[in-house]
């Protein structure tokens, strides 16, 4: 387990449309030629999501988490989850202190702004529902005591999905608390190219990143997402596409309202992003892989072709 | 939920006319009664009101709003009934009332967008104000359209099932207890329990649930608005057992009367008085056995209106009613294809004022034919039966009601008449003029009389017989007239029917027309100077005309069994005194296979019928020679008009080809209309729904799943869209359409110019919309 602190600056005098665009620049320039994984990352980021990246080892997955967690200006923690990992681990423990005779609490890498928890399905069960509580209510207790996190905390939690011996999937109640799940893939031919030559001649010390936002300032763009207007047509629609995952034979188990309050966060998200003051039922189906792939459970590998069938068949409120 | 758009078009449908049957039902009963268009027209509003609300940001006032809609349509039917009546302006039975409710019940739900089964519930509202409709009125435009509900309700169904199976999912399986279904078991049991009960008590339905359906019959609740049958449902058929009023039916029972009867039974009972008046009036009578009779103490009930067909399910009353007369106004009852000339009286000469009849015909004598299928005994013509031209037999039925003569009002040709119970030809004689009759003073009220006549095919046309004598009128004028109608027309037939249409086209039919007492010569006057009068001058004028040709005619008189007076409910045409008639009869000569004579020939009178508006009854057509006929038609149609059928056949084919543009430009006016009329975000919504329906018209409507961004970029040209989309009219389509609160960053004048550059966009290709469709397709899946 390996913490890694990084300096925060105030950054006052920038704009919230500004800075997003910044931190998009940001991420686009760490992760070359993923713009769309990086809008929804972004999306995630915003709504106060939590993100789960399936992929495989090597395609940027801590680069992500670290650019993101010095550009917001934050702390940033990964925990490499093994089976071994004890829920302490990660949330902190209590060390009694022999000269003030009292226990004092050592705070855990769930304390950071952005948490890497990286091949989360290695971890046990135990240890992976140490994070349920964290994730869900940005708090934890330990020893009768309850410890606030910080509000902007973000959970980035990485599985390998080919390499499933020793491995503790994820359990239903678990997967509903992230926002989405990601697929980064690898990059494009004409990408990997320009990856390898801007490799050429440069240091370690040079992967320092810029930070465009305090978290502060990011709460209160989370906040103003918040107060993005939805309306009753699109209310509407995403009702019709929940009864219909509720429906569909093919789901173990449809949505539910937490993940449809979260759709709707993210979709918000996905609106303030795009510039406008309201959700239309586009950002609704452009997030609606990510966000239902997640907490959609059905037979594997086919949840995309399910959602772009629900898609398809619930009708979208235009002038009715 | 959304409702569904693919099943709006045919819910709307279903509606409209299930309400136009409606419709025609109240105009049947009341004619064009200002009052019931006024509560159409205020249903209407009423309907049209409730989508307006759908505007309104307050939820709350919104659904009180539409819900106050729906109250007051459910109210209105009996509001303005109950406005009718203290004003004496007319009103409706409640039944009717009950389905005004439902018609305009179904209107508001169909126009509660709102509502999550709008279309499914508005539908069956419909299915049974169209099925009361038909119920209370059957004819020609009810039955067409049921017909055309039965089709959209097939269509309907089919596209509710297709939408359940493709639409919803099924539900997940899992074990609970049905509650909903169990609860609508024990609602319905209740309920039949609750209708059961009167019939434990051992009373009717109908006494039972006295006062829910007051005008219905049998609850003694009467009501001056009732369509009939108030407690008459006994005296509608025909008795079995315990006849209880006299109808004009054959049955095995016969009531002792005082009335004039065509059946007769001694009974040693029988008054003296009504004894002695029988005798004197030396009426012939059919025999019956006194043990047909049943004996009767009291005042009997005549229904002249009976055999009305209803189901007899109903139980029997132990208590005797006091059953009223009913009567009609109609003067017979005539049974089987209509319209049929009854004739009564026929008239040979003229004097120019008056028909007479110069009796010279010689009545062909009557013989009674038991050889029948039916094992009836009919009274025939003697002579020939094969007639080749006359062949097609048609029976009809004739009830007399109140008509008063003896003369049986029989169809052309006929060839034989039965009466029930009739044992002998002596009941039936021919009047000097030709005509059947009855042996008696008049023809006794409710007899009914079976007779038979022969049909000429349509397609066969008589030989017609020429007179050696040159016109014996002496009347040039008529001659020289006839012969210019007739000029260059062949002889025969050809000329009957162009001095028909002539007197059908250029003259005018005008009953209360009078002809001036100083005319000496009313056909004259008729022909030359008024051109418009009464049936009787143009059977006259015919008849003149047709003379002054050499052809041997004869007018006749009686009735004509109009078939706008058809009763589907009882297959009855009823013939009223305003029926009466004058019509032409001409002489033609037949072949007939006669077995000891050979083929001969025969004379027989062919109905002419020179009056507009009025139709001969022909011999029913195949089917083939309906399409030959309609084929001739058609044929005959586009030779007389070439120039104009061409040009109207360019016209549709270039309407065809260049309907979508047609449409085009008929949703585009529609489009400005409603640009000019609306604030920002109406005259975009109404730009939006522009492109809607022109991708439509151009068979690329939109999928339900897409969205507007994806429908717009595949639907319209790329040039176009990225000309004039580059998400500017997309931000506004979005805000018009999902943001509710939100305020846009363009001026009113920048939106107007956008929608007008927007409604100018150009549809894409199908093709390359298709192929644009596949590589957005491939994208995603990359």
């Amino acid at each position: 387990m390996t913490t890694n602190h990084t300096s925060t600056n105030q950054m006052n005098d920038i704009t919230p449309v500004e800075a997003i665009k910044s931190l998009r620049a940001i991420l686009n320039e760490a992760i070359r030629g993923k713009q769309e994984v990086m809008e929804l990352v972004l999306a995630c980021l915003l709504a106060r999501g939590h993100l789960l990246l399936e992929d495989l080892p090597g395609l940027g997955k801590t680069t992500l988490a670290k650019v993101l967690a010095e550009a917001v200006g934050g702390q940033f923690a990964r925990v490499q989850c093994t089976p071994d990992l004890m829920p302490s681990d990660i949330t902190g423990f209590s060390v009694f202190n022999q000269k003030t005779r009292e226990f004092e609490f050592c705070e855990g890498p769930v304390f950071a702004d952005v948490l890497l928890a990286d091949e989360i399905n290695r971890a046990t069960s135990r240890t992976q529902s140490a994070l349920f509580e964290a994730m869900a209510e940005r708090q934890v207790s330990i020893d009768r005591a309850t410890h606030r996190l910080p509000e902007t905390f973000f959970v980035i939690a990485t599985q390998n999905p080919v390499d499933s011996h020793g491995a503790y999937p994820l359990p239903e109640a678990q997967l509903d608390r992230f926002a989405m799940k990601l697929s980064i893939g690898y990059p494009a031919r004409e990408t990997e190219i320009e990856i390898l030559a801007s490799d050429v001649g440069k240091l370690p010390q040079d992967d320092v990143h810029k930070t465009v936002l305090t978290p502060n300032a990011l709460r209160d763009i989370q906040n103003a997402i918040v107060h993005l207007s939805v309306s009753e047509k699109v209310h509407r629609y995403m009702i019709d596409l929940a009864e219909a995952t509720r429906k569909h034979p093919d789901i173990n188990l449809g949505l539910s309202p937490r993940g449809l309050l979260i759709w709707q966060r993210v979709a918000q998200a996905c609106a303030f992003l795009k510039g406008r003051d309201f959700v239309t039922p586009d950002d609704v189906q452009e997030v609606a892989k990510p966000v239902l792939g997640v907490r959609l459970m059905g037979e594997f590998g086919s949840a995309d072709n399910i959602i772009e069938t629900l898609l398809a068949s619930v009708t979208i409120p235009f002038w009715d | 939920m959304q409702s569904n758009a693919s099943l709006t078009g045919p819910s709307l449908t279903l509606v409209v006319i299930a309400a136009l049957m409606l419709q025609l039902v109240l105009f049947d009963r009341q004619g064009l009664a200002p009052g019931d268009w006024v509560q159409l027209v205020i249903a209407v509003t009423l309907a049209l009101f409730i989508p307006i609300t759908n505007r309104i940001q307050n939820q709350r006032i919104r659904s009180l709003l539409a819900d106050a809609c729906l109250l007051l349509l459910f109210a209105l039917p009996f509001l303005w009934d109950f406005i009718q009546r203290i004003f004496s302006l007319g009103g409706h039975p409640v039944e009717v009332q009950f389905a005004l409710t439902l018609r305009n019940l179904m209107f508001g739900i169909m126009m509660k967008r709102s509502h999550a089964r709008r279309q499914e519930l508005a539908s069956m509202m419909s299915c049974f104000v169209a099925l009361s409709s038909l119920l209370w009125l059957m004819n020609h435009w009810t039955i067409v359209l049921m017909f055309v509900y039965i089709i959209v309700g097939m269509w309907w169904l089919m596209g509710a099932y297709w939408n359940r199976i493709s639409g919803c999912f099924p539900a997940q399986s899992k074990r609970c207890i049905p509650w909903k279904p169990i609860c609508c078991a024990f609602a319905l049991g209740a309920f039949a329990v609750v209708l059961l009960l009167p019939l434990a008590a051992g009373k009717s339905y109908t006494i039972a649930l006295q006062g829910f359906m007051p005008s219905s019959g049998g609850t003694r609740w009467e009501d001056d608005h009732a369509y009939g049958g108030i407690g008459s449902g006994a005296q509608m058929v025909s008795a079995k057992e315990d006849a209880n009023s006299f109808g004009p039916i054959e049955t095995e029972l016969f009531l002792e009367s005082k009335m004039p009867s065509l059946y007769d039974a001694f009974n040693e009972f029988t008054e003296p008085a009504a004894k002695e008046k029988i005798k004197k009036k030396h009426q012939r009578a059919i025999s019956l056995a006194p043990s047909q009779m049943k004996k009767n103490h009291k005042r009997r009930s005549v229904n002249q209106q009976a055999s009305r067909e209803f189901s007899t399910i109903r139980k029997h009353k132990e208590e005797e009613l006091e059953l009223s007369d009913l009567r009609s106004t109609a003067l017979l009852q005539i049974e089987g294809r209509v319209p049929v000339h009854l004739g009564l009286h026929t008239y040979d000469l003229w004097d120019g004022h008056n028909l007479t009849t110069s009796n010279s015909v010689q009545p062909l004598p009557l013989t009674l034919d038991s050889s029948n299928e039916d094992g009836k005994k009919w009274v025939r013509y003697a002579g020939p039966k094969t007639n080749e031209l006359l062949t097609y037999w048609e029976r009809h039925k004739i009830r007399i009601l109140n008509l008063k003569t003896n003369r049986v009002p029989s169809p052309p040709n006929t060839v034989g008449a039965h009466i029930n119970k009739m044992r002998t030809e002596g009941l039936f004689t021919t009047t000097q003029d030709g005509m059947l009759a009855l042996d008696m003073e008049f023809i006794p009220q409710l007899s009914m009389i079976h007779v038979e006549s022969s049909q000429r095919n349509a397609a066969q046309l008589p030989q017609l017989i020429r007179s050696e004598i040159e016109a014996d009128l002496g009347n040039d004028s008529i001659n020289n007239l006839a012969r210019s109608w007739t000029q260059g027309v062949p002889e025969g037939w050809p000329q009957i029917e162009a001095i028909c249409n002539r007197l059908r086209e250029d003259y005018t039919l005008d009953s209360q027309s009078l002809v001036p007492e100083k005319v000496e010569d009313a056909a004259s006057y008729f022909l030359f100077d008024a051109k418009r009068g009464p049936d009787y001058l143009f059977a006259t004028s015919a008849s003149l005309l047709f003379r002054s040709l050499g052809y041997e005619t004869r007018v006749v008189s009686g009735f004509y069994a109009n078939p706008d007076h058809y009763d589907y409910s009882s297959r009855l045409t009823s013939v009223y005194a305003a029926d009466a008639h004058f019509w032409v009869e001409i002489l033609a000569s037949s072949p007939v296979n006669d077995s000891t004579e050979g083929v001969t020939t025969q004379e027989l009178w062919i109905t002419v019928e020179p009056s507009p508006g009025y139709e001969v009854l022909l011999a029913p057509e195949s089917l083939r020679s309906k399409l030959f006929s309609a084929v001739f038609i058609c044929w005959q149609t586009v030779s007389s008009y070439p120039l104009t059928f061409l040009v109207f056949s360019l016209f549709v084919v270039v309407f065809w080809i260049k309907r979508t543009n047609v449409y085009d430009f008929v949703l585009t006016t529609w489009w400005k209309i409603q640009h000019y009329l609306g604030d920002s975000r109406h005259k975009v919504i109404a730009t939006l729904r522009l492109l809607d329906r022109r991708a439509k018209v151009h068979g690329q409507p939109r999928a339900k799943g897409i969205a507007l961004n994806n429908w717009l970029s595949l639907t319209y040209s790329q040039r176009t869209y990225q000309e004039m989309w580059e998400g500017r009219f997309l931000h506004l389509a979005n805000w018009a359409l999902y943001g509710e609160n939100a305020q846009t960053a363009y001026s009113h004048e920048e939106i107007i110019v956008l929608c007008t550059q927007a409604a100018a966009m150009e549809i894409r290709p199908s093709k390359k919309r298709q192929k644009h469709s596949s590589s957005i397709t491939k994208d995603r899946h990359q």
